[in-house]
């Protein structure tokens, strides 16, 4: 404690930089996770860092709030030299983190988890109306209100995330991380998070901002620190460069930052899906009476804050999920009751949202992941055996063509980097030519030119006729890549639009939050209409 | 030409990584494990034995110091073998499965019924293997579809099922396989065509070797050259992965189970037909949770099944000899064998140890 007022007391003075690191490293084995690193964090301002995947950003983050030691290097907080060996270390210094993954108890109400593990008591006890006071008074000197007494499952993300950052503020942090803030946020939630991110630096904090959005960097930092390969590039100041100066200072390369959205015309329906109704786990009706069509050569954008019953429909379009009620057609044959295999064989395939989970089996090698859905047919199967020939072959093709990078195809799937399990993915599911592919976040946690890949991976595949469902919490991604964006809100399409140069981004995000919604006519007409 | 000289490196790339990813090591764990479960076994037969000496020589080369007990420790290895496939089969489907004692008794029930019933002819004991995995495979399919449809713990309904075949043979023995009037419960000895040929001469086994050398490589073949055992394999992997491949999950899930039982069933029928000679009580002793041991210690590789059970048996046979030439009683072989067992499955200690390292680094360091 002593450390800490006398930190602050000396905070006033201007050259004082919050957090200074000098000449940091960290490997990991042979991995040099951060190389030298030189940050210096100014007081009161927001500072970005932006990286791609594997730039070292997490292992920065973890060295200042003392999770991982650094090899070598010094820190310097409030102008002082300390070493952080724990988290403890770094909230008694005044950093606070707000992970992406949030860490709050979800069966405890708000006032007690911003509490947790530092309770105001009174000769032992717990002291309810206290807490609620405390916590209470806090937001509302931060300019944000939270419902004190609400549990934090019931709570929105976005409302999650402000519980999170009081409890870092409750333990009186004046040095905020926080770790991809609004990968979950809708446009809306995302402007208020930085209206209370400028209100924290106005009364005396700190912010440290990471993320990979670059526009969203741009908007609200003061200073961008740019990390590639583990070292820092450079730090420059936010008003004098364009988002597409920093992707390039991130990729160390000139990154197409368009690509080339396919103008033909769409044909033929691909995918209709009729008055869908599909139940949850729980059983509570989750998608509720959906109709939407897919045309050829058409990438059809489905935007929704998650748990609006995006997830369900898709496993229910892909046969993971029986529905409760509705048809489903492809080119025109009704596949409400078939089986994933049989589907497949009729060109359904699926980017799953989860790949290190469900699009691969990290144990398996490389070329049995590559055409597990094809390893029961021909060429492949030769009577009762598989043609391991034709199976390498197929496999180092598909590797060459998709540049997995890896030493064999007799890795196993996990030792690959995320970005390359990614492509182990692309590569099965665009070559098994479906007639419809659906691509639930297919660049999620992926860095940007592995993204950008894939979005070039998916508009080649749109060339060849296939329809697309996309599904993505990028709105970026969605306009980017998307002919018509339908918004799903409580399990509802609440409206369609044709997206074009001008769409207006803040009335997608409206839908989302479930504020407004097309007329039911025009959406009719809109669902149905061929472009 | 390119197309041969691919075919050349396809085969390079197979032989190099053969299915487990390094037998080397594994077969060296094995051996270190041996070696350290026989220190143990000698500061045993210290403290409670009057000549240590003697009863550790006994244990140490007692399986190789006379012809029949070689024959003795042979036989132990092929019943282990079948035992350590048929687990492993169900172990890398990601399942588990204690049934194979079951598989095992009505294997062996079906080779005796079909030796002594059926009117003896040239290669009855053929026949009588057949059924034996027939048997098995219908005594694995009730588990297995009980846990892929009605979501039964699979753990309890296959040792259940293990106490359930126990009494149905107990049963069947008793009641129609004794001939009337027996002193013992015991069934006829199988006529000559019943029989496992016999092979060898002082050191003698049974024809179950070659059973048991072709179902190691059909095994093999099945689990890495077919689509069948890909699925399989797959669907141990991760279960989600491989419902997005198209897999019907459920159906490898219980046919796992039951072509498991094929196996558990024919080592049956060699412990009827080749050992045993005739049906007796408690035919199995306990032999086929060996069979987990051994699958374990092979870490499911179908390869390495007989090279495991080839040293575990050794140990077993060791064991036997020492209780029945020493004064060290047969109570201490049971910790002995159970100080082995712990031996030979501590190899898998080191990975344990890593995931609670790291199980405790994250922790404390979140």
């Amino acid at each position: 404690m002593k450390l800490r007022d006398a930190a602050f007391s000396n905070s006033s003075s201007e050259d004082v930089f919050a957090l200074k690191l000098q000449g940091v490293s960290k490997s990991y084995g042979n991995v040099r996770a951060n190389r030298n690193i030189n940050l210096s964090v100014r007081k009161d301002e927001i500072h970005a860092i932006v990286g791609e995947n594997g730039a070292g950003k997490s292992t920065l983050m973890k060295i200042i709030y003392g999770t991982v030691e650094p090899d070598s290097g010094r820190l310097e907080v409030w102008g002082k030299p300390v070493q952080i060996r724990s988290s403890l270390d770094a909230i008694r210094l005044g950093i606070g983190m707000v992970f992406q993954h949030f860490t709050l108890a979800p069966n405890l109400t708000v006032a007690e988890n911003v509490v947790l593990g530092a309770e105001p008591s009174r000769f032992g006890w717990l002291q309810a109306k206290t807490i609620e006071d405390v916590v209470n008074s806090l937001g509302s000197s931060f300019g944000f209100h939270v419902p004190t007494k609400a549990l934090v499952r019931d709570l929105s993300v976005s409302q999650q995330q402000r519980v999170e950052i009081l409890k870092t503020l409750y333990r009186r942090a004046k040095l905020l991380i926080l770790d991809e803030p609004t990968a979950v946020l809708t446009p809306q939630e995302t402007e208020s998070l930085f209206d209370i991110i400028r209100k924290l630096r106005a009364e005396g904090h700190t912010i440290i901002f990471i993320s990979h959005k670059l526009l969203e960097v741009k908007a609200i930092a003061d200073r961008i620190t740019v990390l590639r390969q583990g070292e820092n590039v450079t730090t420059v100041d936010a008003e004098n460069v364009t988002p597409a100066d920093i992707a390039n200072l991130m990729v160390g390369r000139s990154v197409l930052s368009k690509v080339t959205r396919s103008s033909s015309k769409p044909k033929e329906k691909v995918c209709e899906i009729k008055d869908l109704t599909v139940l949850s786990d729980a059983k509570n009706e989750v998608v509720k009476k959906i109709s939407l069509t897919i045309h050829e050569g058409e990438i059809l954008g489905l935007a929704g804050v998650e748990g609006n019953g995006q997830s369900q429909l898709i496993e229910c379009i892909f046969g993971l999920r029986s529905p409760k009620s509705g048809r489903i057609l492809l080119k025109n044959c009704d596949i409400t009751s078939y089986s994933v295999s049989q589907r497949r064989r009729l060109g359904i395939a699926f980017i799953p949202p989860d790949r290190r989970t469900s699009g691969v089996a990290e144990q398996a090698k490389i070329f049995e992941v590559l055409l597990a859905d094809r390893m029961s047919s021909p060429p492949f199967r030769k009577r009762m055996f598989l043609d391991q020939f034709q199976i390498g072959l197929k496999a180092k093709e598909l590797i060459k063509e998709f540049g997995i990078k890896t030493s064999s195809p007799n890795s196993p799937v996990g030792s690959l980097s995320g970005g390359n399990i990614q492509k182990v993915v692309l590569a099965r599911e665009i070559s098994s030519n479906p007639k419809l592919l659906i691509a639930a976040e297919p660049t999620r946690g992926v860095d940007v030119a592995a993204a950008e890949f894939a979005h070039n991976r998916l508009l080649d595949a749109l060339k060849q006729g296939l329809g697309i469902l996309l599904l993505t919490s990028d709105l970026d991604e969605l306009v980017l890549l998307a002919n018509r964006i339908a918004v799903i809100y409580k399990g509802q399409i609440v409206a369609i639009e044709k997206n074009r140069p001008g769409l207006d981004l803040k009335q997608i995000g409206r839908y989302m939050m479930g504020v407004d919604r097309q007329d039911a006519s025009l959406l009719a007409q809109q669902g149905f209409e061929s472009l | 030409m390119t197309s041969i000289r691919l075919k050349i490196q396809q085969i390079i790339d197979n032989v190099k990584t053969l299915p487990s990813n390094d037998s080397f090591s594994v077969i060296v764990k094995v051996v270190l494990a041996v070696l350290l479960g026989l220190l143990i076994v000698y500061l045993v037969t210290l403290v409670v034995s009057e000549n240590p000496q003697e009863a550790f020589k006994a244990f140490i080369t007692g399986p190789i110091s006379q012809p029949n007990r070689i024959s003795d420790w042979i036989t132990d290895a092929i019943n282990l073998t079948m035992l350590g496939l048929a687990i492993s089969i169900v172990f890398q489907a990601n399942q588990f499965s204690l049934g194979a004692e079951g598989q095992l008794i009505f294997g062996a029930m079906a080779a005796g019924a079909v030796a002594l019933f059926l009117p003896p002819f040239t290669g009855l004991f053929i026949v009588g293997l057949i059924a034996s995995g027939v048997a098995g495979f219908l005594w694995g399919v009730l588990p297995g579809v009980l846990k892929a449809y009605l979501g039964s713990d699979e753990i309890v309904s296959t040792l259940m099922l293990n106490f359930i075949a126990v009494q149905i043979y107990d049963f069947l023995l008793q009641n129609f396989f004794m001939p009337p009037g027996a002193g013992a419960i015991l069934s006829d000895v199988f006529p000559a065509q019943g029989l496992l040929p016999v092979l060898g001469g002082k050191v003698r086994t049974s024809a179950g070797l070659i059973v048991a050398v072709l179902a190691v490589i059909i095994v093999w073949a099945m689990l890495y050259r077919t689509p069948y055992g890909f699925n399989l394999r797959m669907s141990g992997f991760n279960e989600k992965f491989a419902q997005h491949i198209g897999l019907n999950v459920k159906q490898v899930i219980w046919l796992s189970m039951a072509v498991s039982g094929i196996f558990a069933g024919i080592s049956g029928g060699i412990l009827a037909m080749g050992v045993h000679t005739r049906l007796v009580q408690r035919i199995s002793g306990g032999m086929a949770f060996e069979g987990i041991i051994v699958s374990m210690l092979a870490q499911n590789n179908p390869l390495l099944v007989p090279v495991a059970a080839v040293a575990y048996s050794y140990l077993r046979i060791g064991a036997d000899v020492m209780e029945r030439t020493s004064d060290v009683s047969r109570e201490i072989v049971i910790v002995v064998q159970a100080i082995m067992i712990l031996f030979l499955t501590v190899q898998a200690l080191p990975r344990i140890r890593n995931l609670r390292l790291k199980y405790a680094f994250g922790r404390k360091k979140m």
